[in-house]
């Protein structure tokens, strides 16, 4: 048997199912391939080694478990994102529009630094409103008074001072 | 499993219910672990390869148009698997050892040693195995697709011959040289056999 492509293209569609007929060569040809693939096809079986469809199944579950985690985790992100996002937003607008200035004033004045202002605003105005007596002529210890708050005021910018940069009161004095 | 049934499993899978995954593994399982054991040579990486296969196959299963035959489709993704390992691997393990495991699923040195089937009989059996192994590793790649598909898939020609890309005729001068040297190999075992008895 010397098969040529039109044997094999026709003896392939019989096989497959279609209603053709065949010349004699072409049956031969059919016939020992299914005879062969029959005898071959018993050789290639395999029989499935016992648990492997058990482990195959379980490796399955867990990489169905983990595509499912793994859109909520997307999602608790985006979602904790989110909230961090608005909490910024309302901090950097809404948020300080809420405080009234009064708040504001008390706040500032309570804060440590605020009352170191504060106080620092008094002692200035104190000296000022001496030197002015003190320009008027009035019979006061002014000049007593006036450099005991200098002194008192040079203090306290000492204190907040960096000790290594000259303070603001060392700059003014040098300044007049 | 027949194709109504086969139908609402695919359907059911596709709605993301477990069992149906396992169903389908069960049906094809066997057929495909068969498959990668003969395309790669190796039981290991068959076992491998039929877990990669039902991975795909959870990926890919909406795209199933339900024109096609179910197991085509799945033989098709099964041997772009196989054609990627060989590619990545270039050499294909071949050989079996003594501690190498039997197509049964136990040992083979068990097998032979008598706790699996009898050991003559298993031994004999793994012979034939690894001679058919050896004479599929000497044909040429799509040769050796084609008669795996044909009997594992069960694949018509036709369908063969899309996937390769080639007219039927090829497909079956190819297929018929293949078994033929297949049939060959066990001849040649049936008749060492005849010669020990």
């Amino acid at each position: 048997m010397n098969p040529m492509q039109e044997d094999y293209e026709r003896a392939g569609r019989w096989l497959d199912g279609e209603e053709i007929d065949l010349t004699p060569t072409q049956l031969a040809l059919a016939g020992e391939i299914a005879a062969d693939a029959a005898k071959v096809g018993r050789a290639l079986e395999v029989p499935l080694p016992g648990g492997a469809l058990h482990r195959v199944s379980a490796r399955l579950k867990r990489a169905r478990r983990r595509g499912r985690a793994r859109p909520m985790r997307w999602v608790a992100a985006a979602a904790a994102a989110a909230v961090v996002g608005v909490g910024l937003l309302a901090l950097l607008t809404g948020g300080r529009n809420r405080i009234e200035p009064a708040e504001y004033v008390e706040w500032f004045l309570q804060s440590p630094s605020g009352e170191l202002d504060a106080r620092a605003a008094l002692l200035a105005d104190e000296l000022a409103e001496y030197q002015v007596q003190l320009t008027l002529g009035e019979e006061w210890p002014v000049e007593v008074t006036v450099k005991g708050l200098e002194q008192q005021l040079g203090e306290f910018i000492l204190e907040e001072a960096d000790p290594a940069e000259p303070s603001a009161w060392e700059q003014w004095e040098e300044s007049l | 499993m027949d194709p109504q049934r086969l139908r609402a499993t695919i359907r059911a899978a596709r709605a993301g219910r477990e069992e149906a995954y396992q169903e389908i593994l069960a049906a094809f399982g066997p057929r495909l672990y068969g498959y990668f054991v003969r395309a790669t040579g190796s039981r290991h990486d068959a076992e491998d390869l039929l877990g990669e296969v039902m991975l795909r196959l959870v990926g890919r299963l909406p795209e199933y148009d339900e024109k096609g035959r179910f197991e085509q489709w799945v033989f098709r993704i099964a041997s772009n698997l196989v054609r990627d390992r060989i590619r990545r691997a270039k050499v294909r393990p071949m050989t079996s050892s003594l501690e190498a495991e039997s197509p049964g699923g136990g040992v083979l040195g068990e097998t032979i040693c008598g706790r699996g089937r009898p050991a003559e009989a298993g031994l004999r059996h793994e012979e034939v195995s690894q001679a058919l192994n050896e004479a599929l590793e000497r044909l040429d790649e799509p040769s050796r697709q084609m008669v795996l598909l044909r009997h594992f898939a069960e694949m018509s020609f036709r369908e063969i011959a899309e996937i390769f890309q080639c007219p039927i005729g090829t497909v079956l001068a190819k297929v018929h040289r293949a078994l033929k040297a297949l049939r060959t190999v066990l001849e040649a075992n049936d008749e060492s056999d005849a010669g020990r008895l």
